[in-house]
């Protein structure tokens, strides 16, 4: 019963076989179906049984496609002439002959010459299909944004792949990076959210025109990562380019130890990325702000601020509570959070009563800087010579009494001398 | 030698020595110890994180008293209490030069003196095996007000700056701009001290003294028994037996209480 019901369904969708047409006018999906949506006539006709299903391509496919207009010889032209095909040689134009761009960027990117070679690269079909070829925008297909994560690590996640690809040492982050997007928020909002303007590989990486970071035109060279950011960050990107990290960037500058002004990965690990709320993150953000500023570092956390912050409690003030997270400009900049008449409103943020005297607090006081705080350096002198004279006293003082008592010991007296009281009754 | 009120177990004969003892800390100053103990211990477990956020591990601390929030309500209540603890001193000394006619050093026994310069020096003496003997001490050796004055210090040293850490935006609309990271040193290293001062000076005085090991039980019962008041307190021991047997030649003279040393000889039992 379910065999007839199988074999009229079949009927119904016109796949049982059908005499294959004469080949003279083979132009058309028409003619083409008879053949390559017949699947029992398929049978045998290429090597092996998975040629025989590459050549089996339903209407189905290429009707509810991007392609659905184009007859099948637009993309084979070669089998123009009909059955049987003559020149098997070329089996499909390039794509690039009708998306010259993304033929162009394609050419250029990572990917080409290690496909070109026969590579594990992915070619335009890898990734768009080679007949069900559907727009991005498409919940069906793979370079849909929800689909790409899955499509880029098919490759990026595949052990053999990665294996002979991101082997060296150094290319652990090319090994991880898949993995680790999911647990970035990009990845959560993607995954978890259904986020589709969440960020996924290609809305850094690009699509076509993958290129690795010393490369002057990716989109992940240190150059251009604002701009990439900032194609869905863009209120970071206009505050971060009026900053001063983001003048350092254009102007080139460096600081006097080498480094070059900072861009948003340097705090945001693209592959690392963690909410700011989250203690590894704003305690590693402090870390990197110091990797520049090592002096304002090393004196942050002399205060309540950093040591609060070394415990891993985001519940005090860390660079960016007073400095800003993007807008950061020196103190001499009226436009700055920490110009001197700014300062209330910004430590009002936290302290909301503070008021004009309050805000004199030296957030980066070093006691041992004795030209700049002075009574900052007499009361560290005066606390620090306290204690070492009184540890001093305490220590030489005990040390004494044990050795005495040591010795009393050895010796079978009374380990603490204390004076016999002649004439008293009872032993002392 | 035979009428005996109280006070006067001194007197009592010899063959009952073993038996006497005397009130060393009465119930109050007990009380007093207790609540800077306790207040103390729990300061310290709460705020040495704080003075040392690079040892991971202490941070444990914070964690398992439920963050750091939790953590500095806890310091601030026992901060409270110790503060208590050292008004109610306070009051208490003051209770007692009145009751003394101000008489300072009557009043206030831990106060020190002159002698306890020469007993210091002669107790170093003593351990470098050049004096044979420990010398006398009194009622309060040198260590011991030592000890006191490390916590008469060191208690206004920290409600101070640790009060203007509490409630830095008060302070700061309002004092010098320097007063806070002032404090923030002052309460950290002063903290440091006080700790060490506990751990090395006091322990050692009342834990790690063998005369003493494991433990002095004075600050529980308050009682310090005849034998250990001789030899450790012959000064004392010496003026309370004075002044009992001239009670017993004159009954009605003051109490023993009164005599130098505030709450010295127990009238209450033995």
């Amino acid at each position: 019963m379910g065999a007839l019901v199988a074999l009229l369904g079949a009927a119904i969708l016109g796949l049982v076989p059908a005499a294959p047409a004469s080949a003279q006018r083979a132009t058309g999906v028409v003619e083409c179906r008879n053949c390559h949506a017949n699947r029992d006539f398929l049978v045998g006709k290429a090597a092996t049984l998975k040629g025989d299903s590459a050549l089996y391509i339903t209407d189905s496919l290429l009707h509810d496609s991007k392609h659905a207009t184009l007859s099948c010889t637009s993309c084979h032209p070669a089998f123009a002439g009909g059955y049987p095909h003559r020149d098997t040689s070329v089996v499909a134009v390039p794509c690039q002959s009708c998306h010259e761009k993304e033929g162009a960027d394609y050419a250029r990117s990572v990917h080409a010459p290690d496909a070109a070679t026969g590579g594990s690269a992915p070619s335009c079909v890898t990734c768009h299909g080679a007949h069900h070829v559907l727009a991005a925008a498409d919940p069906r297909s793979p370079t849909y944004p929800l689909n790409v994560a899955g499509l880029c690590g098919g490759c990026h996640a595949n052990a053999k792949i990665i294996g002979t690809y991101f082997g060296a040492p150094d290319q652990a982050q090319a090994r991880n990076a898949v993995p680790q997007y999911y647990k970035t928020v990009h990845g959560i909002a993607m995954t978890k959210a259904g986020l589709v303007v969440s960020a996924t590989c290609n809305d850094c990486h690009g699509s076509h025109l993958i290129l690795l970071p010393d490369s002057a035109q990716s989109t992940i060279n240190r150059v251009n990562i604002a701009r990439t950011c900032g194609r869905c960050h863009a209120g970071v990107l206009a505050t971060f380019d009026s900053s001063s990290h983001g003048q350092a960037l254009r102007s080139g500058a460096r600081t006097p130890t080498g480094h070059s002004a900072p861009v948003c990965i340097d705090c945001h690990p693209a592959h690392q990325l963690v909410s700011a709320s989250d203690p590894v993150w704003f305690r590693g953000v402090v870390k990197e702000c110091g990797a520049c500023h090592e002096e304002e570092y090393g004196t942050y956390f002399e205060t309540y601020h950093g040591q609060v912050t070394e415990l891993g409690f985001g519940i005090t003030a860390k660079c960016s509570d007073c400095h800003t997270a993007h807008a950061m400009l020196p103190a001499t900049d009226p436009k700055s959070s920490v110009y001197p008449t700014n300062l209330v409103a910004t430590c009002a943020q936290c302290h909301p009563q503070a008021n004009a005297n309050f805000v004199k607090y030296q957030p980066h006081g070093d006691p041992r800087n004795r030209a700049r705080y002075p009574l900052l350096f007499w009361t560290w002198l005066f606390m620090t010579t306290l204690l070492v004279s009184v540890f001093a006293f305490f220590g030489v003082h005990t040390l004494l009494w044990l050795g005495r008592l040591t010795l009393n010991r050895l010796h079978g007296r009374p380990l603490n001398g204390h004076p016999e009281r002649p004439g008293k009754e009872g032993q002392s | 030698m035979t009428e005996m009120t109280g006070n006067t177990a001194i007197a009592r004969p010899a063959h009952e020595a073993a038996e006497r003892s005397f009130v060393r800390l009465s119930r109050f100053q007990r009380g007093q110890h207790l609540a800077m103990l306790v207040s103390f211990l729990v300061l310290a477990i709460t705020g040495i994180p704080m003075r040392f956020p690079q040892v991971h591990w202490l941070g444990g601390i914070y964690a398992a008293v439920g963050g750091l929030p939790v953590a500095r309500a806890i310091h601030r209540v026992a901060a409270l209490v110790m503060i208590a603890d050292g008004a109610v001193h306070l009051v208490y000394l003051g209770a007692l030069l009145v009751r003394r006619r101000f008489r300072l050093w009557e009043a206030w026994p831990m106060l020190p003196t002159w002698k306890d310069a020469q007993d210091w020096w002669a107790t170093s003496l003593y351990y470098f095996g050049i004096r044979r003997e420990l010398p006398a001490y009194d009622r309060f050796n040198f260590r011991e007000k030592f000890d006191y004055f490390a916590v008469f210090w060191g208690l206004p040293v920290m409600m101070i700056s640790g009060l203007i850490l509490w409630f830095p935006v008060f302070f700061g609309n309002h004092l010098p701009d320097i007063a806070i990271p002032m404090a923030y040193i002052a309460h950290s290293d002063e903290a440091i001290l006080a700790i060490s001062a506990i751990v090395v000076w006091h322990f050692y005085n009342v834990h790690y003294n063998p005369d003493k090991f494991p433990m002095s039980w004075v600050w529980i019962t308050g009682r310090i028994s005849e034998e250990e008041i001789r030899r450790e307190h012959p000064l004392e021991y010496e003026r309370l037996r004075k002044v009992a047997a001239d009670r017993d030649a004159t009954p009605t003279e003051a109490d023993a209480s009164t005599a130098p040393g505030g709450a010295a000889a127990d009238r209450r039992t033995i």
